[in-house]
């Protein structure tokens, strides 16, 4: 994961060809293993792509990702303070019915994959990581990100997300006391 | 900042940052509380028995549709209490803009000052300073009997002249207009850094 606070503004970009290789490669991954759900995330929890399983009822998975990649760079952190030259290899919780691994994919992303406690971590980790030698070429293609940054932030956009944030964020004040 | 084409997101990380007890969390609750439940995920808060928060706690919310575009704000806040400068650390990473929740209590002055220090050495280390970075201060707990006044929070603190705001969280009073100045701050940031970009080109 980024060691720093964030390049800032021009940080990632996934085009849609990344996303629909990516995806394919997650859509693969859960169904060869039957996994109840498979996340790419970036370092600080963001979801790039997931695929998840049947019998997974909910849908919105932001706070597992932000978990799984605190998790992650929580045992980062502990490998370090243990001197440990290298980052932990996986991470593994391991449920009654359900286990969460996670995996580093680059310095930047890593795998959370939530799966059944019948399936043998082996598996897991052999197919993860085939998975990784894949998702790594992909993930690396750089695009083009100022161009990209214009169409999305024109200043029509910054206008409406204006309005917008005005209409969503509200609690019926109107008092604002802000000086700038 | 994280660009999705493929589904059109535009992912924007906030942190609220802060002396311990400043009202962080409280911050998000709030929000949590008084947003349309379509428009948020569920709040994740990793707290010890006290309340105090021990990793982060975190809320993703979403506005509406902008120009087929979909803009999501991840709120994180950090753990105030000095013990966690390394989880701060990683909280603070891809971090696109900062609320400074700063405590109005006349003895917290310099546990403010500290933690505004702090903040710098870790955006120092990614490159960035207090002066090049979007944030905004929230000066929180204005309803004690003993807080400070705002011209002296003002020196005291607001030495950019970043946007600031008086809250008191817990009431809910001045926290929207805090979180939306942030917003604001970011998304104008990022424009004037590619119209600087545009300017190197041309
Ligand atoms: N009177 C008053 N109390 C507040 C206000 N905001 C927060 N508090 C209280 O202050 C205490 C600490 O608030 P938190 O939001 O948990 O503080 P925090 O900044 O998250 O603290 P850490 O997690 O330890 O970093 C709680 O008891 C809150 O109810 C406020 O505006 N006024
Ligand atoms: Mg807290």
């Amino acid at each position: 994961m980024n060691e720093n606070t964030g390049a800032g503004a021009l940080d990632t970009v996934l085009s849609k060809g990344q996303f629909d290789r990516i995806f394919s490669c997650l859509a693969d991954l859960a169904a060869k293993l039957r996994l109840m759900a498979v996340l790419l995330v970036d370092g600080s929890g963001r979801i790039l792509a997931q695929k998840i399983g049947d019998g997974w009822k909910d849908t919105r998975l932001e706070g597992l990702a932000a978990l799984a990649a605190g998790s992650y760079s929580a045992s980062n952190e502990i490998a370090r303070l243990l001197g440990e030259s290298a980052r932990f290899r996986m991470v593994l919780h391991e449920g009654e019915r359900r286990n969460l691994f996670v995996c580093s994919v680059t310095q930047d992303f890593h795998l959370a994959v939530v799966f059944e406690s019948g399936t043998a971590v082996g598996m897991i980790r052999l197919f993860t990581k085939r998975a990784v030698e894949q998702l790594v070429p992909v993930l690396s293609e750089r695009t083009a990100p100022e161009q990209d940054l214009g169409k999305m932030f024109d200043r029509n956009f910054e206008t409406l997300l204006g309005e917008e944030l005005d209409r969503s964020l509200t609690d019926g004040r109107s008092g604002n006391r802000g000086r700038s | 900042m994280f660009i999705h084409w493929a589904l059109k997101e535009i992912h924007l990380k906030i942190v609220y940052y802060g002396a311990g007890m400043s009202g962080k969390t409280e911050n998000l609750r709030y929000i949590h509380s008084r947003i349309d439940p379509a428009l948020k995920g569920d709040m994740v808060m990793l707290k010890t028995n006290e309340d105090r928060t021990i990793f982060f706690d975190f809320l993703q919310l979403e506005v509406g549709n902008i120009d087929g575009k979909k803009p999501k704000f991840n709120l994180y806040t950090v753990p105030g209490q000095i013990q966690y400068a390394q989880t701060r650390r990683v909280v603070l990473n891809g971090v696109d803009g900062i609320v400074f929740v700063a405590d109005s209590r006349k003895d917290m002055m310099d546990a403010n000052l500290e933690t505004l220090l702090d903040l710098e050495k870790h955006l120092i280390a990614g490159g960035k300073t207090l002066e090049n970075f979007p944030w905004v201060l929230q000066y929180n707990k204005r309803d004690v009997p003993d807080a400070e006044s705002i011209a002296e929070m003002e020196t005291k603190l607001n030495f950019f002249g970043v946007p600031s705001f008086e809250a008191i969280a817990t009431t809910g009073e001045g926290v929207f207009p805090t979180l939306k100045a942030v917003i604001k701050k970011v998304v104008g940031h990022v424009q004037s850094q590619l119209e600087g970009a545009q300017r190197m080109r041309a």
